[in-house]
């Protein structure tokens, strides 16, 4: 599986719209410490939380995604004003698709305000010459919890250059909004330049198909974020391309999907190369690896394929390598 | 199930006596409150001085249905009882 990056365009502004950030794969940027308001209509089309990362939280109820990308390393806190139930989790990645163990996580059955806190927010007394004194401030002492919870857990240190998502769910699903209000320490800032997050193409293969005489072109995407378009090219000396296809992207995706192109047109007894790209809705654009199908033998069954070495590997391997047809001829290529 | 009406419903889980722990079985109640249309309308509120779940909903619901979602949960149901055509006594939310 290969991993390639998409450089971003977006510039989030700190602001969600009403229902437009409830998947992470449309989660936004948070890129100051400037105070903002969210809300939610619903758990979204897709229910991101499973086994693998839902850390302390269950499902999604009204959830608002975000993510945010320190520019120098320190102390991050926060606090969700709400007068209802919010659950909160935080993510030290900038996959979607491969969210983990939240390093952060709080499924507090209390209502009102939640967060990340340095010391437990309020002054409980109890402390002192016979408990009439207000207790000194400490911190929350844990960095996930379950229903019983109080609200709070520890401040996160956040590293330079690590990408976070955050969820942030109204447990109570009655649309209540809320104020995310940050305090950033220890020299935390966050990048409000576009942030670079991964979209990973999980495949890209290229097949010639005897009965239709046709070279069968797929790939597949695991995610996809602001994705406009595919387009596909095909060249015969891999200098010289020519635009075969294109076909729309899913703007954004955090399930499996895949794409198709049946090329008839391929130059016959050579190999044609093809070189797949994609756009994003800012024209920023990703080329993908150079695959390649062998039509100089087009007809002719290959039985054997065979590495550099001389040793025999499986017939998909990819690379340098040396086919042996079903007549005896062999033909040394690069796929 | 039947719709157009309010119920009011008032019951009690075994070992469920405190908000902690009336929130990890709210999830396994939502779906027997609500439609699937419409799943958020109804929250089970959950009354911590008699730690009793006390809420109205349109969906007709009987103990036996409620019971054996609970069973299949792995929760005991202590007491039910539900009042039709009521108005709700709940915050609203």
């Amino acid at each position: 599986m290969k991993k390639f990056l998409l450089v971003l365009g977006v510039l989030g502004t700190s602001m969600t719209g009403f229902g437009q950030n409830n998947n992470c794969s449309s989660a936004t940027q948070v890129c100051n410490d400037v105070a903002f308001s969210g809300n939610s209509s619903g758990a979204g089309s897709t229910q991101e939380l499973n086994g693998s990362n839902q850390g302390c939280l269950s499902v999604e109820h009204q959830s608002s995604w975000y993510y945010f990308q320190p520019v120098t390393s320190g102390t991050v806190a926060l606090t969700i004003t709400t007068s209802v139930d919010y659950d909160f989790a935080i993510w030290a990645t900038g996959n979607c698709n491969a969210l983990g163990a939240p390093v952060r996580c709080s499924y507090s059955s209390q209502f009102g305000n939640t967060g990340l806190a340095v010391s437990i927010p309020g002054t409980p007394t109890g402390c002192g010459f016979l408990g009439l004194f207000a207790c000194p401030a400490g911190p929350p002492g844990d960095v996930t919890e379950g229903a019983g919870g109080n609200g709070w857990v520890n401040a996160l240190n956040v590293v330079a250059g690590q990408t976070y998502i955050m969820l942030i769910d109204n447990f109570t699903a009655n649309s209540t909004p809320f104020t995310l209000d940050w305090t950033f320490s220890a020299g935390a800032t966050l990048n409000c330049t576009p942030i670079v997050l991964p979209i990973e193409l999980t495949e890209f293969m290229a097949n010639y198909k005897a009965p239709a005489k046709s070279n069968l072109v797929q790939w597949e995407t695991a995610t996809e974020r602001e994705n406009d378009h595919f387009t596909l090219e095909r060249s015969t000396d891999g200098s010289n391309w020519m635009i075969i296809n294109q076909q729309a992207g899913s703007e954004n995706s955090v399930i499996p999907i895949e794409y198709v192109f049946e090329d008839f047109g391929y130059a016959p007894n050579v190999i044609n190369y093809y070189r797949l790209s994609q756009i994003d809705y800012n024209g920023t654009v990703e080329m993908f690896d150079i695959i390649s199908v062998d039509n100089s033998n087009s007809g002719k069954k290959i039985v054997k394929v065979f590495n550099t070495l001389g040793q025999e590997v499986p017939l998909e391997t990819v690379g340098i390598v040396i086919l042996q047809y079903e007549d005896g001829s062999t033909r040394r290529v690069f796929r | 199930m039947v719709y157009g009406q309010e119920y009011r419903y008032q019951f009690r889980l075994k070992n469920v006596t405190d908000f902690a722990e009336a929130k990890m079985v709210t999830d396994v109640l939502r779906p027997v409150f609500n439609t699937e249309a419409v799943p958020f309308k109804v929250f089970p509120t959950f009354n911590d001085v008699n730690d009793q779940f006390d809420f109205v909903s349109e969906i007709v619901v009987s103990k036996e249905q409620l019971e054996a979602v609970l069973v299949a949960n792995g929760l005991e149901l202590i007491d039910f009882t539900s009042i039709q055509g009521v108005q709700s006594q709940t915050e609203e939310r």
